[in-house]
C-alpha cells in the first residue's frame, strides 16, 4: 500500500502527515524541498473562521496548530469583543522558521519520504480505474494505490503584474502544465482563479515610529491544545493608512493593472479585494487600513497586508511611498495577481475523493478555496479519507453541527463556488456550537476515530472535560443564600437573592461581572484544586456555556428537522430526469451538483423546499 | 396505479354549495353506478341517487391528463347541506373511492408533472397541508410573497448583514452593531407579526369552525340562545360520536362565523325538565370545546356555586353571557335572543376569535399549520432578539438573525442563497 501527495503546501503537509502516523507509507512530492510549508501570501495564520479550522485540525491531530505556534512571533486573539464563539486565534508566523519547522516535521515523521520532482500525470491500469501511480518528469514512476492532489495555485499557474505576464506557481517557481492538461483532458470541469498578494518592503526603510503600533497578546496563546507553548521572541505589528496620493495613484493607472487593465480572466475573492478593488468598488471610503507585518526573524523583510495589488512596479513604489512612515521605503518584492486553474468541487464526493477518477483525492487551492486553513483542513480530511478508503473504512465526514470544516467541505461539494472560498463564521448556521476554544472537546470522538493522537494526548482532553463537569457540577449544587460566602458576592454585585438559587442561575445573570465570577468560582473547590489552569480563559468558557444555553439551544432547534435529512442518503440509481413535476432548472442543478444525501439537495442553491420534498417522497416510495 | 381518491373541496358547513372532487383513473367506468359523466369540460347537472338521498349535483369531468391531478378528475357541487354531503362521500366509498389523505390531490399533481413547483410552494408545505380545502385558502395569496413579509426581510436582510460584518470582520474593520437601533427597527416587524398571527388565527377559526358549548342554570336562556344561533340549521343534528345522546353537536353559520355548537342539555322537549348534567359528561365537552358560554340572566345574576366550580378548571375560555337584557340591564355582555338582540355576543366572539380582522380581511392569511408554526417561531425570534441584553456581543445578535432569516426562508421557500452575504460584500469593504 502507499500512497502519494502531490504538492507540499499546507493542504499537502497535513495529508501526508496524517497519511504517515496512520501508518500508509506514504511519499509528498514537491517540486522544490525547499518551499515545503511555504506561506506564499501573508505571514499570518489563523483569523476569525480561519483561527477554528486550525484548531480544529489540531484537536483532530493535524499539524498546523503546532507548526503556527512554534513559528509564531505576535499572537493576537480577534473579535474577543464580538463573542466567545467567534474568537480567532491568528498569528504572525515567521516565514523562514515556518517552512523549516514544517520540512523537519514531515522528515521526522515515520513512514513519510519526501520526494523533489514535478508530476505530470496520474496512470491508471484501464480508464480511470486501477490507479497505478504517478508519472514524473524527470522520466521516474512512482507506484502508488492512492493520490492526494494539492497543487495549490501551480496548475497552469501565471503571474500578472500590471502589462507582465509569466507562468509561475509562485514567484520564482515554475508552473505545473502538464497534469493540469491531463485532468482537464479527462473531462473535469474547471475555471480560472484569481488571488493576489502585496508587496513586500525592506524593513530598514521604513519609519516606524509614524505608525500606530500594535501588540500581540501577552502571554501569547497557542494555538494547540496539545503542544507547548509559543517560545520565539514576540515581535510588533503596525498600522498604516493609505492617504489621497495613494488613491490617486491608484486611479490614474487602473488601466494598467493587470486587473483592470483587461489581462485577467480568473474570478478573485471578494473577501480579501486588491487595493485597486478597494478603490473602485467603494468610492466613498477614502481611508484603507494596511497591516504592516514582520515576515521573519530571519530577514527584513515586512508584508504589507491590505495592499494586495497587480499595478506596474512604479505604481507600486508610488502607492506604497504615498502612506506616511513610507515615503523613503523600499519595495523587495513586488506584488502581483496570479491565476490558477481549480477544479470544480462539485465533482467531489464528501470524503474529497474525485468521482469518476479512481484513487483520487483533491484538497486545497484546486477545489477553489482560499487561505492556508482551508487548505490544511481539506488536506488532512483527504489524507485521513485517502487512508480510510486504502483500508476499506467508511470515510469519516464531518457535519455542519460539528466543526467549521465540515461547514467547508459540504459548502464546496454541495454548492461548490464561484469565487476562491474563505471561510466566515457566517457560513455555519451553528456558529454558537462550533466555538474554537471547544474544538478538543467537540472532536474527541472523531479524533478517536480517525486515530491521530496519542493516548497522552487523548486523555488530557479526557481530563479537562472531567474537571469542566465538575465545576458545572458544583455550580448547580452550590446554593446561594445569605448564609452561604455565595450569597455576599451576589449582594455586593446588587443583585436581590432569590430563594432556591444556585450559582449556575447566578452566573447566568449579566450583573455578574468577570470579577464577581473570578471571586465566586474561587470559592468552588474543584476551581481551585486544579492548578494548570489558565483560570481566566476558563471562567470566560463557563459563562460562555452557561450564559448562552438558551441561544444555542435555540440555534440547534432551528436545523433540528434538517439534521435527520443529512441521514437520508439519496441512492445511487436515483433517476431524477424521471420525475415529472420538477422544473428544469432544478433537474440541471441536481444533476450538475450530485447531491449524497437529502441534506445536501436542500442546500443547493435553486433546489427548492417543494423539490426537496418531492425527492423525499420519491425516495422513500423505493 | 393510484387508487381513486375523493375530497370535499369546501369546508363542510352549512353553505350555497359544497364542493367534492374525485381523483382516479377511469372514472367513467367507477361512476356509472352514480352517474352518467357529463362531455369533457361541460357543466351538467346530473340527478344521483343513493340509499334514501337524492340529489341534483353540477357535475364537471376533466379526463386525464388535462386535469389538476393529471388523472381523471370530477367535481360535483352539491348543494351545500354538510349532512348531504358525508352522506354522499360515505358512498363514493362503496364504490371503492377512499378519502383522500392530506395534501393528497396536491401530491398526485406534482407526480404527473400537473403543478409547477413554484405553485405548490406559494401553497405551502404539501406534506403538511392538512386538508386540500387549506390548499384552496392558501391560494388566495398563490404565487407571491405577501408584502408583510417582503417588508421583514427588507428590515432582517441590511441588519444581518451588518451583524455578520460586524462578527466577522468587526474588530478590524470598525464596524459595529448598535443594538439599540437594531430594536427600535424590529419592534414595528414584531407588531407586524402579531397580526399576521391573528389574522392567520381568524382564518383558522373561519376555516376549521369556533366549537362553543352552552351552560347556565335552569332558565338562564339556554335553548334560547341555542336556538338562535342555530337558526334553521337545527335541521342538521347528530349525535356526537362516542358521548352519550345528552350531546348534541349542531353546525351552523352565525354572523359570518362557522360554529360548532355543543349542547349539553340533552334532547330538548318542551316539557322536558331541564336538569342539569352530571361532572363526568359536561367535563369532556369543556375539555373539547374553544369557547364555553355561561349565561346568567341579567335579571337575576346569582352564582350558582357548583357550576362555578365545573367551570373553575376551563376559566381561561370561559365568557359570561348576561341574557334576558331586555328585562333587566347588565354590564359585561348582554344580549336578549327574546328580542333578537344579539349584538354584544358577535362582537365578543368576533374579537376573541377573529382579533377584530373582518372575515375577508383573513382570506390571504398563513393557512397551514406549518405556515403558523414557522411565524410563531418568527415572533420568538425577534421576542429574543429584542430581549437581549444591550451589551450582548455580536455573535448572539448574529446568530438570532441568521436563524430570522432562515424561517422567513423556510417561510416563503424562497431561496436563501448567498444573498446575505452578498449583501455584506456589497454594503461594506472589507478583508486584507
Amino acid at each position: 500500500m502507499h500512497l502519494v501527495v502531490i504538492g507540499g503546501g499546507h493542504a499537502g503537509v497535513e495529508a501526508a502527515h496524517v497519511a504517515a502516523r496512520l501508518g500508509v507509507p506514504t511519499t509528498l512530492l514537491t517540486m522544490n524541498l525547499d518551499q515545503i510549508g511555504q506561506m506564499s501570501c501573508n505571514p499570518s495564520i489563523g483569523g476569525v473562521g480561519k483561527g477554528h479550522m486550525v484548531r480544529e485540525v489540531d484537536a483532530l491531530g493535524g499539524a498546523m496548530g503546532r507548526l503556527a505556534d512554534a513559528a509564531g512571533i505576535h499572537f493576537r486573539i480577534l473579535n474577543a469583543s464580538r463573542g466567545m464563539a467567534v474568537r480567532g486565534p491568528r498569528a504572525q508566523a515567521d516565514r523562514v522558521k515556518y517552512r523549516l519547522l514544517a520540512r523537519r516535521w514531515l522528515e521526522d515523521t515515520p513512514n513519510l519520504h519526501l520526494r523533489q520532482g514535478t508530476a505530470v500525470a496520474l496512470r491508471w491500469e484501464q480508464g480511470q480505474k486501477g490507479l497505478q501511480g504517478v508519472e514524473l518528469e524527470d522520466g521516474s514512476f512512482l507506484p502508488c494505490d492512492a493520490v492526494v492532489v494539492t497543487a495549490g495555485t501551480f496548475l497552469n499557474g501565471c503571474i500578472l503584474i500590471g502589462e507582465k505576464r509569466v507562468e509561475a506557481g509562485r514567484v520564482g517557481e515554475p508552473a505545473s502544465r502538464a497534469l493540469g492538461e491531463q485532468l482537464r483532458a479527462l473531462g473535469l470541469p474547471w475555471r480560472r482563479l484569481k488571488t493576489g498578494t502585496s508587496p513586500r518592503i525592506a524593513k530598514g526603510s521604513i519609519d516606524f515610529a509614524r505608525l500606530e503600533p500594535q501588540p500581540g497578546d501577552d502571554p501569547p496563546r497557542p494555538f494547540s491544545f496539545f503542544g507547548p507553548a509559543p517560545t520565539l521572541p514576540q515581535v510588533l505589528c503596525h498600522i498604516a493608512q493609505t492617504t489621497a496620493e495613494t488613491e490617486a495613484a491608484v486611479r490614474e493607472n487602473l488601466h494598467r493593472s493587470s486587473m483592470y487593465g483587461g489581462h485577467i480572466e480568473g474570478v478573485g475573492p471578494r473577501y480579501c479585494p486588491s487595493i485597486e478593488d478597494k478603490y473602485v468598488k467603494f468610492p466613498d471610503k477614502d481611508r484603507h487600513q494596511i497591516f504592516v507585518e514582520p515576515d521573519s526573524l530571519e530577514t527584513d523583510e515586512i508584508y504589507l497586508a491590505g495592499l494586495s495589488t497587480s499595478m506596474p512596479v512604479d505604481v507600486q513604489q508610488r502607492m506604497v511611498r504615498s502612506m506616511a512612515g513610507f515615503e523613503q521605503a523600499e519595495i523587495l518584492r513586488p506584488g502581483y495577481a496570479i491565476e490558477y486553474d481549480a477544479f470544480d468541487p462539485l465533482q467531489l464526493s464528501r470524503d474529497l475523493s474525485v468521482q469518476g477518477l479512481e484513487g483520487v483525492w483533491f484538497a486545497g487551492q484546486i477545489n477553489g478555496t482560499t487561505g492556508y486553513e482551508e487548505a490544511a483542513g481539506q488536506g488532512f480530511m483527504a489524507g485521513v479519507n485517502a487512508v480510510r478508503w486504502l483500508r476499506d473504512q467508511e470515510p469519516i465526514v464531518l457535519g455542519r453541527d460539528q466543526a467549521y470544516l465540515g461547514v467547508m467541505i459540504d459548502d464546496l461539494v454541495t454548492k461548490g463556488t464561484d469565487e476562491p472560498y474563505r471561510m466566515l463564521t457566517a457560513r455555519a448556521e451553528h456558529r454558537l456550537g462550533l466555538a474554537c476554544d471547544l474544538a478538543d472537546e467537540r472532536l474527541l470522538d472523531v479524533a478517536r476515530s480517525i486515530g491521530v493522537l496519542t493516548e497522552e494526548e487523548v486523555a488530557s482532553v479526557e481530563h479537562r472535560m472531567a474537571w469542566r463537569a465538575k465545576v458545572h457540577g458544583e455550580c448547580d449544587e452550590a446554593w446561594v443564600s445569605r448564609s452561604t460566602p455565595f450569597g455576599a458576592v451576589a449582594l455586593e454585585s446588587g443583585l436581590g437573592l432569590a430563594s432556591g438559587m444556585t450559582l449556575k442561575d447566578l452566573l447566568q445573570r449579566q450583573q455578574i461581572t468577570t470579577e464577581h465570577a473570578d471571586a465566586l468560582l474561587a470559592l468552588l473547590p474543584a476551581w481551585m484544586e486544579e492548578a494548570s489552569i489558565e483560570r481566566a480563559w476558563e471562567r470566560d468558557r463557563l459563562l460562555f456555556e452557561v450564559r448562552y444555553a438558551p441561544y444555542r439551544a435555540r440555534e440547534a432547534r432551528m436545523h433540528e428537522g434538517r439534521r435527520a435529512w443529512d441521514q437520508i442518503r439519496i441512492p445511487e440509481s436515483f433517476q431524477i430526469e424521471e420525475l415529472s413535476g420538477l422544473s428544469r432548472e432544478v433537474k440541471e442543478k441536481f444533476l450538475r451538483h450530485r447531491p449524497e444525501t437529502l441534506g445536501q439537495a436542500s442546500r443547493i442553491p435553486g433546489i427548492t423546499p417543494a423539490a426537496v420534498t418531492l425527492i423525499h417522497l420519491m425516495i422513500e416510495k423505493r | 396505479m393510484f387508487p381513486p381518491i375523493c375530497a370535499p373541496a369546501t369546508p363542510l358547513f352549512p353553505a350555497a354549495i359544497h364542493v367534492v372532487r374525485v381523483s382516479g383513473q377511469d372514472l367513467r367506468t367507477r361512476l356509472r353506478p352514480l352517474l352518467n359523466l357529463p362531455e369533457p369540460r361541460r357543466a351538467a347537472l346530473r340527478r344521483m341517487s343513493w340509499g334514501d338521498f337524492q340529489e341534483r349535483a353540477l357535475v364537471l369531468f376533466f379526463p386525464a391528463p388535462a386535469s389538476y391531478t393529471g388523472e381523471d378528475v370530477v367535481e360535483f357541487q352539491l348543494h351545500g347541506n354538510p349532512l348531504l354531503t358525508r352522506r354522499f362521500l360515505e358512498h363514493l366509498g362503496t364504490l371503492g373511492i377512499r378519502l383522500a389523505e392530506p395534501g393528497e390531490f396536491t401530491r398526485r399533481a406534482l407526480l404527473h408533472g400537473k403543478q409547477d413547483l413554484l405553485e405548490v410552494e406559494a401553497l405551502g408545505d404539501l406534506l403538511s397541508a392538512a386538508t386540500d380545502a387549506q390548499l384552496r385558502m392558501a391560494q388566495a395569496r398563490a404565487g407571491q410573497v405577501p408584502a408583510w413579509l417582503k417588508a421583514a426581510k427588507a428590515t432582517i436582510i441590511p441588519w444581518l448583514a451588518r451583524a455578520e460584518g460586524a462578527v466577522d470582520y468587526g474588530e478590524d474593520e470598525g464596524i459595529s452593531l448598535d443594538l439599540d437601533a437594531l430594536k427600535r427597527d424590529f419592534r414595528p416587524l414584531l407588531q407586524q407579526f402579531h397580526v399576521e398571527q391573528t389574522r392567520s388565527a381568524a382564518a383558522r377559526w373561519l376555516r376549521d369552525g369556533i366549537t362553543l358549548a352552552l351552560v347556565g342554570r335552569p332558565n338562564a336562556g339556554k335553548s334560547t340562545l341555542f336556538n338562535a344561533l342555530a337558526g334553521e340549521d337545527r335541521a342538521i343534528v347528530t349525535a356526537h360520536p362516542g358521548t352519550t345522546r345528552d350531546v348534541l353537536e349542531v353546525r351552523c353559520e352565525w354572523a359570518g362565523l362557522p360554529l360548532v355548537l355543543f349542547d349539553t342539555a340533552g334532547l330538548r322537549r318542551a316539557n322536558d325538565p331541564v336538569e342539569r348534567l352530571g361532572v363526568e359528561r359536561v367535563a369532556p365537552v369543556l375539555e373539547r370545546v374553544d369557547l364555553v358560554l355561561h349565561l346568567e340572566p341579567a335579571s337575576d345574576p346569582k352564582p350558582d356555586e357548583a357550576l362555578l366550580a365545573h367551570l373553575e378548571p376551563f376559566r381561561a375560555k370561559v365568557m359570561d353571557v348576561y341574557t334576558f337584557s331586555d328585562v333587566a340591564s347588565a354590564e359585561g355582555i348582554a344580549i336578549s335572543a327574546a328580542t333578537g338582540d344579539l349584538t354584544a355576543l358577535e362582537k365578543a366572539l368576533k374579537a376573541r376569535f377573529l382579533g377584530d380582522q373582518a372575515p375577508e380581511a383573513c382570506l390571504g392569511a398563513l393557512a397551514t399549520q406549518r405556515q403558523r408554526e414557522l411565524l410563531d417561531d418568527m415572533v420568538a425570534q425577534v421576542e429574543m432578539l429584542l430581549g437581549l441584553p444591550s451589551e450582548s456581543p455580536a455573535e448572539v445578535v448574529a446568530s438570532l438573525l441568521q436563524g430570522l432569516w432562515e424561517l422567513w426562508a423556510r417561510l416563503t421557500g424562497e431561496d436563501r442563497a448567498e444573498s446575505a452575504l452578498d449583501h455584506l460584500f456589497t454594503g461594506f469593504c472589507l478583508g486584507k
